[in-house]
């Protein structure tokens, strides 16, 4: 007669005292990307990299509509980034 | 006869006031002329100082406006007021950040152990920092060069001997002395923040060489030096969550106290000045005031001659 090959093992859980860190500056890029303006010049960015991407023999570079974006998302972060820090 | 005489005097006397009246109105004139033609003046340079100030800022607005790179917006650092510190706790978290990330790379050859006492350790913590460290030194009474355990007086290691070795090590890049960084910059501390939060990917059109990376704050995008914050790369003595703009924050602080040790010291003597100088202004107003009240008061009569 076969032993029952079932074997009960024990699963332990992993603790989750240790939980994911988030950045608030990430967070708040996310918050003002979210908003009109913005979104409109991430859009022109994104833009500008398929055309780019899509030509083989182009000189043009996406650095100006990147700065655009880039300048205005962190002067909105810099509003109140600082606050949420220690 | 005499009542005739005396009124042919007067009718005299009437003739000659219009005469007086019409010099006077002359007077006023030629005054009223060379008060106009004083104004027109002022006028002219007050316009011509204007458009100057005016093509001025255009200039300098114009060469701000065709640089390479995005401009650091301004953080809402603790220092920041006219009479605000530093804030020391940030600073001590800054030098964990520079002793265990920056310092691989970065040297700091113009900062002592013996500058942290009072500012982010004590003398003891201090001492002990300086004993992690292996310092050359000598020669002794037998003419050999040692090594020893750093003390007080020693600077802060640098990671290489000299600037070559550093280029051969970064892909010609020469990693930058960070004492005085936060100075030596435009933007100061929120450009350092700036460059160790801003790392993006490189938009398109942009090649990069082998070792650069893209960051859209620094002069021309590419930049030598990678992104070396992430979320919780230390930890924190104090037990702050080490995320990675705290850390940009903390490391930003820190190097702006190595740029501007003196920084607390002079906020403070602003408040001392503007209470020395304020006691002192009101005592001179007084002063003032005693001294030419003799003057200011005084009042002129004419009284004629007796006729």
């Amino acid at each position: 007669m076969a032993f029952n090959s079932r074997v009960l093992v024990p699963v332990l859980k992993a603790d989750d005292d240790e939980k994911e860190l988030v950045d608030p500056q990430a967070a708040l890029r996310e918050k003002c990307q979210a908003k009109g303006h913005i979104a409109s010049l991430y859009n022109k960015y994104q833009e500008c990299n398929d055309r780019v991407n899509g030509k083989s023999k182009t000189t043009e570079t996406c650095m100006e509509e990147l700065f655009d974006f880039v300048a205005e998302l962190d002067h909105c972060v810099a509003h109140s980034l600082f606050s949420k820090l220690k | 006869m005499a009542a005739t005489l005396r009124r042919f005097h007067g009718l005299r006397l009437l003739k000659s006031a219009p005469a007086l009246s019409l010099q006077q109105a002359k007077n006023l004139s030629s005054a009223g002329s060379w008060a106009s033609g004083n104004k027109k003046l002022i006028g002219a340079l007050g316009a011509i100082t204007g458009g100057v100030g005016a093509l001025i800022y255009a200039l300098e607005q114009s060469v701000q406006a065709s640089g390479g790179e995005v401009h650091s917006p301004a953080q809402l650092w603790n220092h920041k007021g006219l009479f605000d510190a530093l804030d020391h706790q940030s600073v001590r978290r800054g030098y964990e950040v520079y002793k265990q990330v920056c310092s691989a790379c970065h040297s700091m050859q113009y900062i002592a152990y013996r500058n942290l006492v009072g500012v982010t350790h004590t003398e003891a913590e201090a001492k002990a920092e300086a004993e992690q460290i292996t310092v050359k030194d000598g020669p002794d009474d037998t003419g050999n060069y040692y090594t020893r355990p750093g003390k007080l007086s020693d600077y802060f290691p640098s990671p290489y001997p000299n600037e070559e070795a550093a280029r051969a090590a970064n892909n010609g890049a020469y990693p930058p002395d960070l004492s005085y960084i936060v100075s030596a910059r435009k933007g100061g501390e929120d450009y350092i923040f700036s460059l160790l939060t801003g790392y993006h990917d490189a938009p398109a059109g942009v090649v990069l060489r082998e070792g650069q990376y893209f960051n859209p704050y620094f002069p021309g995008g590419a930049i030598s030096m990678a992104q070396v914050l992430y979320n919780e790369v230390i930890e924190y003595e104090d037990g702050t969550p080490p995320t990675q703009s705290q850390l940009a924050k903390d490391v930003a602080t820190f190097l702006k106290w190595t740029s501007e040790p003196e920084h607390d010291d002079r906020k403070q003597l602003l408040i001392k000045v503007i209470g020395i100088l304020g006691f002192l202004t009101v005592i001179s107003y007084y002063i003032k005031r005693h001294k030419w009240s003799s003057l200011k008061s005084r009042k002129i009569v004419f009284v004629p001659k007796e006729k």
